[in-house]
Formats: C-alpha cells, structure tokens, sequence
C-alpha cells in the first residue's frame, strides 16, 4: 500500500458562516506502480483530495499515509511528491530547460544524470525544440507539456497529475497518453491522475476513482465501473453520450415504465427487486436496437456524425438517445418498434440511486 | 472618420496635458524670478533668471525687505525624505506580509481585520488628531520622528496593504507551490517567487504610499515642531511678514518635487517590468 486516504474530509469555512464540505470521509488506497484517476465534474471535490496530498491545503480531518510515512502535517517540500499543475505553474524567468531541470537540481541529483533526464523528458513529451524558450512566449499546450516534463522528470513517491493534458491538441493527447502511461509504468511510479476526461481517466488508470459532491462514489478498474456501476450517478456519467435513464416501477412480470402507456418489459436473466418498487432502469445508447424490440418511440431527431448516428426517441414523455454504428433509415416523426437486451439493463434504486441488479453483459 | 476621431484626440490630449502642466511649468519659470518681476502685470515671459530664491533657500538665509530671515528649507526637506521614506520602508516590511496573508489565507475575521485597516484612510485626519496629540504628549512621542512615523502609517499601510494583496491574489499561487513542492520552505517560496511576482505592485505601491506621505500636511503641521517638519509645512514659513515670497515658494516647489521625481524614475524600471507578467499563463 503505497498512497492510502483514511476519513479524509476538507472542510472549507463559507462566505457567509456556516461551511462547505469539499471532500467527505474519503478512504482510498493505491498500490505501488498503480496509476489512479480521480475523475468527477468540477467541484466534485478532486482537486481538493490532490491539493491535500500534495500539502497544499490543510486536512480537516482524517490521514494521509504515503510510503509508510504519515503526511498529512508535514509541508510540501517534505512529502516527497512532485506534481504537474493545471496552470502550468512554470517559474516565469527560466527556460523550459531550467525549469524541467530545477526539482532535479535541488534534490542533489548530479549534473549530468539530471541533464539526460531532462532530454529524455523533453523528447517524450515533444518539447526538444523549445527547451531554451522561456514561459511567457509558448502556448498553452507547449508550457502544460513543459509542466508535466518538470513533475515526471522527478523521483518521488507520489505523482501528482493535475488535468495534465487539458490543453493539447486530441491528437497529440492520445499519443502523448501512451506514452506518459508507459514511462510511469516503466519506472514503477505511483501516480494520482486528476481529470474530468473519461477517455484520458479510461486510456490511463489501473483504477478510476469517481467523484461526485464531495463523496466517493465508485472505485475501481475502468471496465468495472463501466459495467457494473455502483449507483445511477456513476453510471450516466460515465459513457458518451450518457446512459439512458427511464422511471419503471417493479411488476411480477417484470418492469411497468412509468409514463408510458406499454405492456410490461419482461427482463428474463435480471434478478429483480420485489414488485411494487419504484426503479430506475439504465441502458447505454449503443445497446438499444433500433427497427425491432418491445418498446416503440417517436423519432425526434437523427444524426450522422461521421462514424455513428444518433437517434433521439421520445418513449412517452421520456426522451431516449440510441448510438448505431451505421446510417440508420428512419425519418423524423416517424414511430418506431425498438428494444434492448436483457443482458444489457441496469437497475437502479428510484430514491438511493444505488445499484440493485445489472444484467449479465451489462455494458 | 478616423482620422477625424485620431485629431481630436489629439486636440484633448494636448489640451489635457497643458492643463496639468502648465502650472509646473509656470512655477519653474517663477522660481527663476525676483518677487518683483512674478508680480509685474501683466506677465511678461522676458526677465532676466536669477538664482537668487535657490541660493537663499540653500543657506537658509532670506532676505526681505524687513530684513533677514532664518529659513529651515533643507532642514525640512531633510524631515520630509526622512519621514517619507521611513514611513514607506516600515509599511512595506509590516504590509507586505500582511497582503500576503490576506491574499492567500482565509481566516476568521480576515476581511474584517483588512477592511478595519482601509477605513483608517478615510477617517479624517482632523478627527483623530486631536486624541493623538494628547496621547502623544503622555507617551512622550510628540515632536519625535518615531511619533509622525507611526502616525504616517495611517497612510501607508493600508495604501500597501490592499494595492499589494489585489497583485498577490492575481498572481497565481501554483508557482508558489511548484517551488515549493520542488523542496523549499514557505518562507523561501515567499521570498523568491511571491514577492518578486508582486514586485511590480509593490513598486507602484511604494511610490503611492510615499508621494502621500511628501504631500502630507495636517498630521506634521500638529504634531511636529519647527524641527522635525517636512516641506510642506515649513513652506509656511515663506508666508512673512513683509509678504508672500512666491519666488522661494516656487523654488521651494520645484526643489521638493525633485525627490519625489527621482523615485517614480527609479521606479520605473520595475513598473513597466510588470506589464509582462501578465503573459505567464499562455
């Protein structure tokens, strides 16, 4: 156990009186080598999570274990952790070069050593040719690469990466992925991914952390978060676009969607809560089939977007969006029979939103 | 049109600079002249300079027509870079930290502590001076350089104080962090990266602090006597008897902006430094 968070909780005093609670009760660990993205919309309380790690913001309550140390009160410079800030961060009067090299400088390391670490980092991250430039005069893209060389460049026990590569092109960001993932896997580093960017968080985490409100909502590998969701928070925010989300109340028979004016939905293979509960039923988009099935919607809209078309249905008052990986032949106004896999249903609790049952290839 | 528009541009720009400049110019003229020829009517720009107001206020001496007068210019110019840059070194060790401490930390009755310190800028002065200067006769501190010091903090500090805190909260602390991640003390991130990232506001906001320290007059003219006064109260003492010496009152003027000059060009250098610290973040 390299990183574990126990009951930590950051409490901020309001504008007003009162307080905010930014992170509630996290308990987290992380292996070492492990690679860990903590994912969420903003506010939902990772940044604070990574800023207390990194000693930046006091812990309200709770502990920091990091390589067997206790670090929730020492400062900064005493966690052995280095990190790549969101706003660059980049000292304004050195070069890239300088700026790459100087955690290397202060921490004793030789000369030479920290000079070829410095090519290798820069070379990596496709910033050679920068090197003697000073901050003020790249582009966004150029000094996040240049922060993200400066915080990889180090030894540490912890990485810190905080939405390292928000600002660069998408192609270049997927390479780039690749290739940061396999110099920290390569090295046995540790490292905290802050994102909000599900695909990055997917490309790169042994294991993904969501965030919502403060709260961990579901920790783990990215295909068990994707298949079996711990609540109906994780899993709509997880997938593009989001899962389908649709009210039903539990019948013997199966599920009774409410607002809608259909027969039962028989869900053979799902274990199913006792009758009479009110549900959620989740399914992503590219599980519904479109042209057969036991449900029938309006066709809102279809577009091509070049690789997929998206249909949006309209199920009674419940609006629904589909994913089919070609052309899909349907007009506008048109009603349509469509349906989904059993093997594909989520079940959600109506009022906890937790997770009651997933069908067997849930995804 | 926009040549119409860049002309009368122009026009208000020259008209705008004449307005602020003119009576500076006017007053250097002045100070080359005999009282006789200032107050000639109508006003003629053809007389012949005289260095006479310059080297009467260098020795002290000034003679009018009722005689010879004692007159303590350099001394009060003296009290006035004295007084000023004291009082502005002070505010500046006291207010900087402070700034730094309301920018980057919240804590319990921050804003109230901060905005406490702002209000002494608009108490009037007359309000407190009377209390002062009788807690100062009892602490001794009347007619002391320390006792005009500490109540020329009333304009300086919060002057620094919230100029400075608004450069500090614009300068992101993620440099700071990065510093100090890097393995340096808060005290060294705050001695090399924060302050020197703020230097420009510090600057502009030791120059601010310090011309309104020069141009202070109530504060000295209760609490200081003939010794420990700046310029702007010993330029009383060229109101005589036997008249009003404009010509050494212009002298006097031009003699006590030098200072003040010196400093805003020295200054400069680190003002202008500023404009670039804007493009940290690409």
């Amino acid at each position: 156990m390299t990183l574990t968070l126990s009951n930590l909780s950051k409490t901020y005093p309001g504008r007003h009186g009162g307080s905010v609670q930014a992170v509630r009760n996290l308990n987290l660990t992380m292996e070492k080598g492990e690679i860990v993205a903590l994912l969420g919309s903003s506010g939902c309380g990772k940044t604070s999570t990574l800023r207390m790690i990194a000693g930046f913001e006091s812990v309200s309550e709770g502990g920091i274990t990091l390589a067997g140390r206790r670090i929730e009160t020492l400062t900064p410079d005493r966690r052995r952790v280095a990190m790549a800030f969101e706003g660059y961060a980049l000292y304004p009067p050195l070069t890239i070069e300088e700026n790459i090299g100087f955690g290397l400088a202060t921490r004793g390391l030789d000369r030479a050593e920290a000079a070829r670490r410095v090519r290798e980092m820069a070379e990596m991250l496709e910033i050679g040719p920068i090197l003697k430039g000073r901050p003020a005069g790249l582009s966004g893209g150029q000094q996040q690469r240049a922060s993200l060389a400066r915080a990889l460049a180090r030894d540490a026990d912890l990485h810190l990466l905080d939405e390292p590569m928000g600002q660069l092109e998408p192609q270049l960001r997927s390479v780039l992925r690749g290739r940061v993932k396999a110099a920290l896997k390569s090295r046995g580093l540790t490292a905290v991914l802050v994102t909000h960017d599900q695909t990055e968080a997917n490309a790169m985490a042994d294991r993904i952390a969501v965030m919502e409100a403060g709260v961990l909502q579901q920790y783990g590998p990215p295909s068990e978060l994707r298949d079996r969701p711990a609540n109906l928070l994780v899993a709509t925010f997880l997938g593009e676009p989001p899962m389908n989300a649709l009210a039903a109340t539990v019948d013997p028979a199966g599920l009774h969607l409410d607002d809608v004016a259909e027969d039962v939905l028989a869900l053979p293979g799902v274990p199913m809560p006792r009758a009479g509960a009110k549900i959620v039923l989740g399914v992503r988009p590219h599980r519904l089939q479109l042209g057969a099935g036991a449900l029938r919607g309006q066709v809102i809209s279809n577009q091509w977007l070049g690789d997929q078309a998206h249909v949006v249905l309209a199920l009674g008052p419940r609006i629904l969006v589909a994913v089919a990986h070609r052309r899909v032949a349907v007009r506008v106004g048109e009603t349509i029979p469509f349906g989904f896999a059993p093997d594909h249903a989520h079940l959600f609790d109506a009022d906890s939103g937790r997770a009651l049952a997933h069908g067997m290839v849930a995804a | 049109m926009p040549r119409i528009s860049a002309i009368l541009r122009g026009i208000a720009l020259a008209a705008v600079l004449l307005f602020f400049l003119f009576p500076i110019f006017w007053i250097f003229l002045m100070s080359f002249q005999t009282n006789e020829t200032i107050l000639q009517i109508p006003p003629s720009l053809a007389f012949e300079p005289t260095l006479i107001n310059y080297t009467s206020l260098i020795s002290g001496h000034l003679q009018t027509a009722a005689g010879s007068l004692d007159l303590p210019f350099m001394h009060n110019l003296f009290n006035s870079v004295l007084l000023s840059a004291v009082s502005v070194a002070v505010s500046l060790v006291l207010g900087v930290p402070a700034a730094y401490a309301f920018a980057r930390f919240r804590f319990r009755l921050g804003e109230d502590i901060a905005f406490t310190l702002l209000s002494f800028r608009f108490a009037p002065p007359l309000l407190v001076l009377l209390p002062l200067s009788l807690y100062f006769k009892d602490l001794g501190l009347a007619n002391t350089y320390a006792g005009i010091i500490w109540v020329y903090q009333l304009i300086c500090l919060p002057l620094i104080l919230w100029i400075v805190r608004g450069y500090f909260e614009d300068a992101s602390p993620d440099v700071e962090y990065a510093y100090r991640i890097d393995g340096h003390s808060w005290w060294r991130a705050f001695t090399r990266i924060a302050i020197p990232l703020a230097g420009p506001g510090i600057a502009a906001a030791g120059l601010l602090a310090f011309i309104f320290a020069w141009n202070n007059f109530v504060f000295a003219l209760i609490l200081a006597s003939a010794d420990k006064q700046p310029v702007t109260v010993g330029a009383l003492a060229f109101v005589t008897a036997s008249g009003i010496q404009y010509g050494q009152i212009a002298a006097a003027i031009v003699l006590s902006i030098l200072p003040t000059l010196a400093l805003a060009l020295y200054a400069q250098r680190w003002l202008v430094e500023g404009l670039s610290l804007g493009a940290v973040k690409g």
